[in-house]
């Protein structure tokens, strides 16, 4: 096996290495041109054409730059890897491929100047060099440059990172904020040709006329000073804190102290891009990638190193061969620390050989570490990791660890998609296991099929969108009411309707048919999930957009059999009386009237238009019984009208039984039997009634009479509870020898109860129960001395 | 999957919530203006004095008709004052008009509301859209969203105004494993399962699954259980179910599925059970119109309970939690309530003696030490006991000497005894000589209706015209709708009903069938004897929550794991005699008996079908040794089955259920029941609810 570490350079105490990530062919041919360069793509600009490649040399796109129709003074990438076009009056933002989408930022009219320069974000006029900052879509004011307070003389006099702006003044180095627009001098007396600012905030300045470098955070202590031997052909910093000059086919980075390492290259170095952990060199033949060697890397490859991870390494080298050998020297070191060096290791290494290798040492490791003692997350992390990064170098992006982790997946995905690699951003997203981002990718497809496809009809748009969803069986984070917007913007409207529907989060969905005035499909949709409170709110949504004769004929339509509507407009009786009268439901309607009845306490007024809606119905048994008791009570009410004007005495609002009632009361027995005869009163219903009446108007003679006067259908029970519960006990008494079938104890209890004790006695005599006879002489009050007598001389004669 | 529900953390959670919510509004002092229907249930959950000490809140107003004149009042002995408004619509759907009407007489704005909801999201599922936004894919919905329901309501209304949602669970009230959702009634208190508007009843009840739904996820997601085995008797119920299984479907995350795999899969099932069975009403209308027999059931009866379990005109605490006497006693027979204050009572006292035996001074101190809860205690027993003695008043009292004439005759109609000759004679003696309640008139006679399956066509035409003719016209329409809920039928009306709907369950068999075959009136011999030895495990069958008969519901869960009734009973043949599992085969005849459908009885497996019944039949026998063995030790391996009503619960039935899962952890079936319902409900709630 090679040894990584032969072709590292030492700077100091620090190993760099150089490793060619891809392959290009440099345009060799042409004279002129220029370049812009990404994360992880090229922009060249070939004659008329702005042409993207990836690291592979593979063209993602192109844009003819004779539609553009203005000169093109400048492009690069910002942040997110968009295209930026800088014009004489405007920079152009690519937001999307295919189709092609430009979005401009123009200058304001008022500015009669044009643009000179602009690197991320900040830009800089042609004459008065005034600042201005790219906020949002619009430009903002950062530095007015009065007096021409600062000259600049070429572009490379000027430059910015995220946090401040460099300008090299004639004599002076100034600062400005990209926050406030705050301008500081930085260092009096004193010119410089070129700049560059790392990401970390150092600034590091060249002089042409004396070669020199130097490097700073704060101009007071100079960190770094260099004289260069000749004039490099590009300035760069690698990762954030080392410097590097290219000079025709060298890199080299400097260190402080005057050391230097030098990278030689078998071809010429046309581009140098700084990356947050690297530096990325482009060779007329291939792209390098420059980077300090991690610590744990250079602990584990360097010559001679015993260091845990070498030392785990080594014994992971000699298990197959030595096993015991290799046993014992895992005990000479710090395992965990060995563990852990040979997974970071890995995941910075590119080569899967060395990734395989210090994998699988760390794996040997770990499975002797201390039972829990390691968080095995970090070893699968790792691998994970390790197998994305594989893979997205397969598909032309070259990342280090670092790299991904500041960009995400989510990054990585957004770059392919912009060139339309869906189905290597699929294969990511199975990878990596995020079923959701693969949502993502779903909706980002459709969009942009449907945007594409103008040819294909919607039937047939749809039925590719449906089978590609079928494979994809996720449908948790497919936003399809996106994609039906754009279908809707795109004009095609059933294809909208059709694509809201197979949205699975319901309350969007019903948003979106609501949106496209489907109304009766939001409402049924609504209505198949069930949930009342949504089918209200897009009910009380549709009443404000549509009319009430509308809603209505929606209602009847849709809900006939739901009237969820209804329940919400419970309180408004006015809307439910003209639904059901609409709809003809008259019992429903009935029923309203029957409750706005009771609600203003006065239902005699409704109830022969209630009676009118019922009679309406036709067919129904339970209909017609209630028509009739209706009937029946009108007639009552006749007739309580015609004993009010005999009597003199209002019937009004009495039941039947009030009214018998009173009758009795008042003695009108020929009412009464009218009544019973008219009504068809049943007769113990009658004997209750008459009997109550008469014990409360203590009309004992009569009520003796009537108990007399036939026999009581309801047996002479009630007679005897009337009187007693209402105290009447003497009368009571009379009515124990009328009940029948009641045994002699029962009897006897009875007359007890009602003090009538001579009875009592009789009785218990014929019975000869001397038990009981005294059981009743306990029972007789003291004032009663005759019905003790009476009971000794009962029991004497037993 | 969690198997031990902590139920009293829900009402910790509730609170929590809402005090969180109350803090996030604003650090001024605030009055919080609680919709009526929900302050039995605000105060059950904390009382003033936690509210005010937790929270800005400085005073609670109602929403009613004072609201205006509180308001003033209230701002103008503290002019910095926020108002927060706390409404529920959960089943209103409407924003109480008070609310209204205030926000634009007094101008309030910006306009704060809490308003209540079933807790939906948990941290588990909102991680992932988080995690979304993280990564800036959910960009798309930042547009205005679909207004939800109040908002749409509110925007009638110019003032600004701020909504805050808090999230709800089910807490327990009357016991730790009976859980209220309080979504039977809405804010005007109709009864969402039997309406006052009966057009409206298939909204309502679509409300009412609705509620109970999110009621149900909500608790399954807090406590990360999975649903194994489903039984759903009813219409409404299968409904129910249905929507129960698509919601937690659609909430599933691959996490999810890959836990239930492992759980459940192919190779390995680790036999841990969670049963669902869901219940409604219409299945058993006969239970409610029983007279209840269990101390806190004739408490119901006879004071009835609001939401927040106080009853009406006692200002009595039921909080079980604290109160252990009210623990012990409330689903005891009011029979054996006396005896047991009684003994209570003696301890009580020889607790307070220990004191003259104190001698050292650390007896002394032991004993001043236990003074608080002693003195407590005796507050408690005081309480019962002059409870329990206005409840004997009442109960044996002349004047409502129609008490017990009502139990004998409940249970003659129960056992089929009379003729209907005399039940109506009967009927007229409670009407005139007793003067007994238009409500338990009515009650009696759907019940009769009800057991006879539907009355001869002159009885039901002579019973209703002496309703009306008694009562006045307006019982026209009472009957009518008793009539369409089946209550009160004719033979030849039934079948004539039968046509027009077919939708709702509703019982089709005389009840002396369903008590032969469910044997739900058991002839008990030891039952008398039984009574004068130990009160409490005394009872074999669980008779004594109504007079002598066992509830439908309760014989119904019972078959699903028992069929020894209805082996001796019923059919011979029986697939299993007990099971670990609810099962529901083989039921269907009886089933088909009973409601004329058998479809209304289904169940189902949430959880992957497997080769399960070797596992659960090794199970079984460890269970039951470890009965056999001993008898604390079975305790540990309850399988939580969670009873849900929809409808209402009576709280005799959720004594007897209680009996029940006591009776089939002896055969060594370790279930826990929890009862979740919409409310509580017995004979007059829903004589009242139907008028």
């Amino acid at each position: 096996m090679k040894n990584p570490s032969f072709d590292w350079e030492k700077l100091k105490d620090v190993f760099y290495r150089n490793r060619a990530i891809g392959e290009l062919k440099w345009p060799t041919q042409y004279e002129d041109f220029r370049c812009a360069l990404s994360l992880t793509v090229i922009a060249i600009e070939i004659q008329d054409f702005i042409q993207i490649y990836n690291y592979f040399g593979q063209l993602l796109d192109k844009i003819n730059l004779l539609k553009i129709h203005e000169d093109i003074i400048k492009f690069e990438f910002d942040k997110d890897e968009k295209l930026i076009l800088v014009t004489k009056r405007s920079i152009k933002i690519v937001k999307s491929w295919s189709p092609l989408t430009i979005e401009s930022v123009p200058l304001e009219d008022s500015i009669l100047d044009t643009i000179w320069d602009y690197h991320d974000g900040i830009m800089l006029l042609n004459e008065s060099r005034d600042i201005y900052k790219l906020s949002g879509n619009e430009w903002e004011l950062l530095y007015k440059n009065k007096d021409m307070k600062y000259n600049l003389l070429t572009k490379n006099h000027w430059s910015c990172n995220g946090d401040i702006i460099i300008l090299l003044d004639i004599d002076h180095v100034y600062q400005v904020s990209t926050l406030n627009g705050i301008l500081l001098k930085l260092m009096a007396d004193s010119s410089w040709h070129k700049v560059t600012i790392s990401s970390k905030g150092f600034i590091c300045l060249y002089n042409m006329k004396y070669n020199k470098l130097q490097v700073f955070k704060d101009p007071t202590r100079i960190l770094m000073e260099h004289d260069l031997d000749s004039i490099p052909d590009n300035i760069c910093w690698c990762g954030n804190d080392t410097i590097a000059c290219s000079f025709e086919d060298e890199v080299k980075l400097y260190g402080p102290d005057g050391l230097y390492v030098t990278f030689w290259y078998p071809f010429n170095v046309t581009n140098l891009r700084s990356e947050i952990d690297g530096l990325k060199v482009i060779t007329t033949e291939k792209i390098y990638f420059l980077s300090r060697v991690q610590p744990q890397t250079s602990n584990i490859f360097r010559i001679g190193s015993t260091e845990p991870g070498a030392m785990l390494l080594d014994s992971f080298e000699l298990l197959e061969d030595h096993a015991p050998k290799a046993i014992e020297i895992m005990k000479n070191f710090a395992l965990e620390k060995g563990v852990l060096d040979c997974i970071t290791a890995a995941v910075d290494e590119f080569q899967p050989k060395f990734q395989k290798i210090l994998l699988n040492a760390a794996s040997f490791g770990k499975a002797s570490l201390q039972y829990k003692s390691f968080d095995a997350n970090i070893f699968v992390d790792a691998c994970n990791t390790i197998k994305l990064l594989n893979c997205f170098r397969s598909f032309g992006i070259f990342l280090t660890a670092e790299e991904y982790k500041s960009m995400s997946l989510k990054g990585v995905i957004d770059r392919l998609l912009a060139y339309r690699k869906y189905y290597e951003c699929i294969q990511i997203c199975k990878l990596a296991g995020k079923q959701s981002l693969l949502g993502y990718v779903f909706t980002k497809w459709a969009k942009d099929k449907i945007k594409s496809s103008s040819d294909m009809d919607d039937n047939e748009l749809l039925e590719t969108i449906k089978s590609r969803l079928s494979v994809i069986r996720v449908m948790d984070t497919i936003k399809m009411v996106s994609i039906s917007k754009v279908a809707y913007l795109e004009g095609r409207f059933q294809l909208s309707r059709d694509l809201a529907l197979l949205e699975k989060n319901e309350e969007s969905k019903i948003e979106q048919l609501f949106n496209l005035d489907d109304d009766s499909l939001a409402l049924k949709e609504s209505i198949k999930v069930q949930n009342p409170s949504l089918t209200v709110s897009l009910l009380v949504a549709l009443s404000k957009k549509l009319t009430n004769s509308q809603l209505t004929k929606l209602l009847i339509l849709d809900m006939i059999n739901n009237p969820l509507y209804l329940y919400y407009m419970r309180r408004d009786k006015a809307y439910l009386y003209d639904f059901y009268r609409q709809t003809d439901q008259f019992v429903d309607l009935a029923h309203v009237l029957l409750q706005q009845g009771k609600e203003q306490q006065f239902l005699h007024n409704f109830l022969p238009q209630i009676k009118d809606l019922y009679s309406k119905v036709q067919n129904n048994e339970m209909v017609h019984d209630i028509v009739e008791q209706l009937q029946r009570q009108e007639k009552l009410w006749v007739y309580q009208e015609s004993l009010g004007k005999r009597f003199g005495i209002s019937f009004i609002d009495m039941t039947l039984d009030q009214t018998l009632s009173k009758l009795i009361e008042t003695g009108q027995d020929k009412e009464v039997k009218e009544i019973v005869k008219k009504f068809k009163v049943n007769e113990k219903q009658l004997y209750h009634l008459k009997c109550r009446m008469l014990v409360e108007t203590r009309k004992f003679d009569e009520l003796l009479q009537f108990a007399h006067s036939k026999k009581s259908p309801i047996g002479y029970m009630p007679f005897y509870r009337y009187l007693k519960t209402r105290g009447h006990i003497k009368e009571a008494a009379s009515y124990v020898g009328m009940i029948s079938g009641l045994s002699y104890q029962e009897r006897k209890k009875l007359y007890v109860e009602c003090m009538s004790f001579r009875d009592a006695i009789q009785l218990a005599g014929k019975e000869r129960d001397i038990a009981g006879l005294k059981e009743i002489y306990n029972a007789i009050p003291a004032n009663e001395p005759e019905a003790k007598a009476f009971a000794n001389e009962t029991m004497s004669t037993i | 999957m969690n198997k031990f529900w902590n139920t009293r953390k829900f009402s910790l959670a509730n609170a929590a919530g809402l005090c969180a919510t109350l803090n996030e509004i604003s650090q001024n002092d605030e009055v919080l203006v609680v919709q009526p229907s929900f302050l039995p249930i605000l105060n059950s959950l904390l009382t003033f004095l936690e509210l005010t000490e937790s929270t800005p809140v400085r005073k609670i107003a109602l929403l009613n008709d004072q609201l205006s004149d509180d308001l003033s009042l209230a701002r103008g002995s503290v002019p910095q004052m926020d108002l927060v408004f706390l409404v529920d619509v959960r089943t209103s759907l409407q924003l109480p008009s008070e609310l209204l009407d205030a926000a634009k007489k007094h101008n309030l704005s910006p306009l704060h509301i809490i308003y209540c909801r079933w807790k939906t999201s948990f941290p588990k599922h909102s991680m992932d859209s988080e995690q979304g936004q993280k990564d800036g894919y959910t960009l798309d919905i930042t547009e205005p969203r679909f207004p939800n329901i109040i908002e749409s309501q509110l925007s009638e209304i110019s003032n600004e105004y701020f909504l805050y949602p808090l999230d709800l669970l089910p807490f327990p009230q009357i016991d730790d494993n009976v859980l209220l959702s309080h979504s039977l009634y809405n804010m005007e208190d109709v009864n969402m399962y039997y309406p006052e508007l009966r057009p409206l009843q298939n909204a309502t009840e679509s409300i009412l699954v609705d509620n109970m739904v999110n009621c149900l996820r909500g608790l399954i997601f807090e406590t990360n259980s999975i649903i194994t085995n489903v039984v759903s008797i009813g219409n409404l119920s299968k409904r129910c179910s249905h929507l129960l299984k698509k919601r937690i479907d659609e909430q599933q995350t691959d996490n999810d599925t890959f836990i239930k795999g492992t759980l459940y899969g192919e190779r390995t099932n680790c036999g841990l059970e969670m049963d669902l069975i869901i219940l409604e009403r219409n299945i058993d209308p006969i239970t409610p119109l029983l007279t209840q027999l269990t101390y806190a059931g004739l408490l119901d009866d006879l004071y009835e309970f609001n939401s927040g379990l106080k009853i009406k005109e006692k200002d009595t605490n039921f909080n079980y939690k604290e109160d252990t006497i009210w623990n012990d006693l409330k689903f005891l027979n009011f029979g054996s309530v006396g005896p047991q204050l009684n003994k209570l009572a003696k301890e009580l006292q020889t607790q307070y003696d220990m004191r003259h035996k104190a001698e050292s001074v650390h007896e002394i101190k032991e004993f001043v030490d236990s003074l608080g809860s002693l003195q407590q205690r005796q507050a408690f027993l005081k309480n019962h006991t002059t409870l329990s003695s206005d409840v004997l008043k009442v109960v044996e009292t002349e004047e409502y000497g129609s008490f017990n004439k009502i139990i004998e005759l409940e249970l003659e109609i129960m056992m089929g005894n009379t003729l209907n000759k005399d039940i109506e004679d009967i009927i007229l003696e409670l009407q005139y000589e007793y003067e007994a309640d238009k409500k338990k008139i009515l009650r009696l006679i759907c019940l009769l209706s009800l057991c006879k399956n539907s009355l001869r066509e002159k009885d039901y035409e002579d019973l209703r015209t002496f309703i009306i003719d008694s009562w006045g016209i307006d019982k026209c329409f009472q009957l009518e709708s008793l009539t369409e809920l089946g209550f009160f039928t004719s033979k030849t009306g039934k079948s004539d009903l039968h046509t027009i709907s077919t939708r709702p369950t509703r019982l089709q068999k005389e009840y002396r069938y369903i008590s032969e075959w469910l044997n739900t009136v058991p002839i008990e011999e030891e039952h008398a004897a039984g009574k004068s030895t130990n009160e409490q495990e005394e009872f074999v069958e669980a008779t004594f929550a109504y007079s002598g008969v066992v509830p439908l519901t309760t014989r119904l869960v019972q078959m699903l794991y028992d069929r020894s009734i209805l082996f001796h009973n019923y059919s011979s043949q029986q697939p299993f005699i007990l099971s670990r599992e609810p099962r529901v085969s083989q039921t269907e005849d009886l089933i088909e008996q009973l409601y004329g459908d058998s479809h209304i009885i289904e169940e189902s497996r949430w959880v992957p079908e497997t080769i399960t019944k070797k596992i659960n039949a090794s199970i079984k026998r460890n269970n039951r040794q470890s009965v056999d063995g001993s008898k604390g030790a079975c305790h540990a391996a309850e399988d939580i089955a969670l009873v849900v009503f929809l409808g209402g619960v009576t709280i005799g039935e959720i004594a007897t259920l209680k009996h029940l899962q006591k009776k089939l952890s002896k055969k060594g079936i370790n279930k826990r029941f929890i009862i979740i319902a919409d409310g509580l409900t017995n004979g007059d709630r829903i004589m009242n609810s139907i008028s």
